[in-house]
């Protein structure tokens, strides 16, 4: 059967339904497609609002956690002087102090100017510099167990960190004499005295 | 369900109308002009409706013949050439195929039938599409009796089944390995059952000597008569109709044949077989009819029309189906849209609760956790030189004869590469030296004893002695790493220059020694 020779007029009534119906579903499905993407849309928008907050509130209660687990020690080191400028005063205050204490017979101390330290690899700085002054003990002691005593002493104070890099003692008399103003034993130590600096704040 | 039958026959033609299992009719129409058009208006009012065109009429003829063997589109095309040239005078043929690779040979068995004065339907057909009524087929009673052979247990090589018809007449159709060879027609004028049953023995009669000379039958073969029929008639059937040597017959009752058809109420029509084909057509339509395409046409359009309202009402479900899943889509967003702005505001409350208690920090929390996470560094890398000395006291505890003189103590990651005053002296390596710094955070105390021997005689042998035994107590102390004696009181190297004095009188003998020992910072932990 050729195309010219379908009787249209017996198809007509299907051919209108089909149209209609075309024309229905095509109407209903798109206009309530367009409805829903635009809702779609809002609801992203939502979403992604949604989990911002969220978000930022999950980073305000581990922050919360972080300074209620660290703001009490870094009030500490601020105290000790680890945090901020030197206070080379403050040191000297308590080498006297000590000598005194352990009764040195003789102490010199000479202080290297501040430089920029390395840390270990696998500690983060964050935004801190660290810096180290290089201090060098002379003592002239009774006995070594003084010089223990002194630094075992120098490192529970709360002045400051220190890392104690080397100590060398030396018998200055062939025989050890108690209770002698004469000192027997010279000793020369070397530590550092570690500070950072906070970043600057913005302006 | 709803179809319609027209049961045309010689001169005549009965409108049959299944609805559903009941069969109502026949509406009866003379051939003649008025015929036709009466017809024609009876379809007109139901036009709409199925129909199927059963033919019973004498001017149908069969043919078998053999065609080379071919199959699909070939063959199709070989039938129809073959039919064309066994009758070109009429539309209405068909053929097909009964038996393939006959005797072994590359050839089929075909049979070919056609109404040979198409004149019989033609008017009839004309009134059907004048009506624009939907043909789904013309069909020829002979096709059906194929349906009664199961019913009938007919299972001889050669059987003829005879039929009566209350306009067509009697009908005979023979079937040979139960393949439709020929069906011929005759009249069946007679109402009386015993003149039937002398006509139906001679019109056997015509069929045995027919079938002789197409060869279908052999002089001495049985054939098998089955007659349907009922009441008087089929009792004057069994009186009349005797077997003999070469014919046998079969006579069964149409009230109680098993094919699911039930006789109808009617008393005239239950003594012919009409209705019963009109039942077999409907439980079984053949697929072969004589319709030609355009006869179809209608029919045609009704599928095409039917395929269409149901693409629509598809379409139009399927729409239904999404505009429904979109609109329970879009009220699950503006649930959704309305309970998220609820849970943003209760968070951000939260949010600006947790804030406003933050304490004011010069720094950021991650500044404080840095600053003391590296104050916990620097200090667990501190080390004091107090085990170290314990240590050292605690292995000269048994050698009183040791005069110590100085101890240099340093801290290094890398104890092969400690360096004293006086002399650069490297320690002993703790690990197998690679050449490359060591990669690990471990530190190390090194200590360089500088000691005598009290009451030295010059017995060098003696003091090396003493010497290597407090290397050994000394290494005994398990947190030192390593422990070695750096020069010891005689330098015995050949590489060096060796220089010494020896008599009775000489008493200022001197055995100094340098021992060198190892230990690894513990850190604290936390």
């Amino acid at each position: 059967m050729k195309f010219t020779d379908i009787e249209w007029p017996v198809l007509r009534g299907a051919l209108i339904g089909l149209a209609v119906a075309i024309a229905v579903s095509a109407a209903t499905v798109g206009i309530t497609d367009y409805y829903v993407s635009g809702l779609a849309a809002e609801n992203s928008q939502y979403q992604t609002s949604l989990n911002q907050i969220r978000d930022r509130y999950v980073a305000a209660i581990q922050e919360r956690q972080m300074v209620e687990r660290y703001w009490p020690p870094y009030r500490q080191l601020q105290a000790s002087g680890f945090v901020g400028d030197e206070n080379r005063l403050n040191w000297i205050d308590l080498l006297h102090l000590m000598a005194a204490k352990h009764r040195v017979l003789g102490l010199t101390y000479e202080v290297l100017p501040r430089a920029v330290a390395a840390p270990d690899q696998n500690v983060n700085t964050g935004e801190f510099q660290l810096q180290g002054s290089e201090m060098t003990l002379r003592l002239d002691l009774l006995h070594e167990g003084n010089l223990l005593a002194l630094l075992q002493d120098l490192s529970v104070q709360n002045a400051g960190i220190f890392n104690l890099k080397s100590c060398a003692i030396e018998r200055v008399q062939p025989e050890i004499t108690i209770h002698s103003s004469t000192s027997n034993i010279s000793a020369q130590c070397k530590l550092i005295w570690h500070t950072i600096q906070p970043p600057v704040a913005p302006s | 369900m709803s179809g319609r039958v027209i049961l045309i026959s010689n001169g005549h033609a009965a409108v049959y109308v299944w609805h559903g299992k009941h069969l109502h009719g026949p509406m009866e129409f003379i051939a003649d002009n008025d015929g036709y058009a009466a017809l024609a208006a009876h379809l007109a009012q139901d036009s709409g409706m199925v129909t199927d065109v059963l033919i019973d009429v004498i001017e149908e003829e069969f043919r078998s013949e053999r065609v080379p063997h071919v199959v699909g589109r070939n063959q199709v095309g070989l039938l129809k050439r073959r039919a064309e040239q066994a009758y070109r005078l009429t539309p209405y043929r068909m053929a097909y195929i009964q038996n393939k690779l006959v005797d072994g040979k590359r050839e089929d068995e075909a049979l070919i039938s056609a109404i040979t004065n198409s004149d019989l339907i033609a008017p009839w057909v004309k009134s059907l599409t004048r009506s624009k009524v939907p043909l789904r087929g013309i069909y020829s009673l002979a096709q059906l009796y194929g349906e009664l052979l199961k019913p009938l247990d007919v299972i001889e090589k050669r059987a003829l089944i005879i039929t009566r018809q209350q306009h067509g007449g009697m009908r005979q159709a023979f079937y040979f390995d139960q393949k439709l060879k020929l069906s011929r027609l005759s009249p069946a004028p007679s109402a009386d059952p015993e003149t039937h049953a002398d006509q139906l023995l001679a019109e056997v009669d015509k069929s045995q000597r027919y079938l002789a000379r197409l060869k279908l039958l052999g002089r001495d073969d049985m054939l098998v008569v089955h007659c349907i029929s009922t009441g008087p008639e089929l009792v004057a059937l069994r009186e009349t109709c005797r077997d003999t040597t070469t014919l046998q017959f079969r006579f069964h009752d149409l009230s109680t044949l098993n094919t699911g058809f039930n006789a109808s109420a009617n008393a005239v029509a239950a003594k012919f077989c009409d209705e019963l084909f009109l039942f077999l057509l409907k439980r079984h339509t053949p697929l072969r009819d004589y319709a030609m395409p355009v006869e179809r046409r209608y029919d045609v359009y009704r599928r095409v029309r039917a395929a269409m309202h149901g693409a629509s009402a598809m379409l139009l479900l399927l729409a239904l189906a999404w505009t429904g899943m979109n609109l329970i889509d879009a009220r699950l967003m503006q649930e959704f849209n309305s309970s998220a702005g609820r849970i943003s505001g209760d968070i951000k409350q939260r949010y600006d609760h947790v804030m406003e208690e933050l304490p004011k920090t010069p720094v950021s929390p991650q500044n404080l956790r840095a600053a003391v996470d590296l104050a916990q560094s620097l200090t667990n890398k501190n080390a004091l030189p107090h085990p170290m000395l314990y240590a050292l006291s605690a292995g000269l505890q048994g050698f009183p004869q040791v005069d110590v003189q100085s101890i240099e103590w340093v801290v290094t990651p890398d104890p092969a590469s400690a360096t004293f005053s006086g002399a650069a002296v490297a320690a002993v390596p703790v690990a197998p030296a690679t050449g490359e710094a060591p990669v690990t955070n471990d530190l190390y105390q090194v200590a360089q004893v500088k000691a005598s021997l009290r009451a030295f005689d010059g017995d060098y042998r003696k003091a090396f002695e003493q010497v290597n035994r407090l290397v050994a107590t000394l290494k005994s102390n398990v947190e030192l790493e390593s422990v070695r004696a750096v020069e010891l009181p005689l330098n015995t190297d050949p590489a060096v220059l060796l220089q010494g004095k020896t008599g009775v009188q000489e008493q200022n003998h001197t055995a100094l020694f340098i021992l060198q020992a190892v230990m690894k910072v513990k850190h604290e932990i936390h």
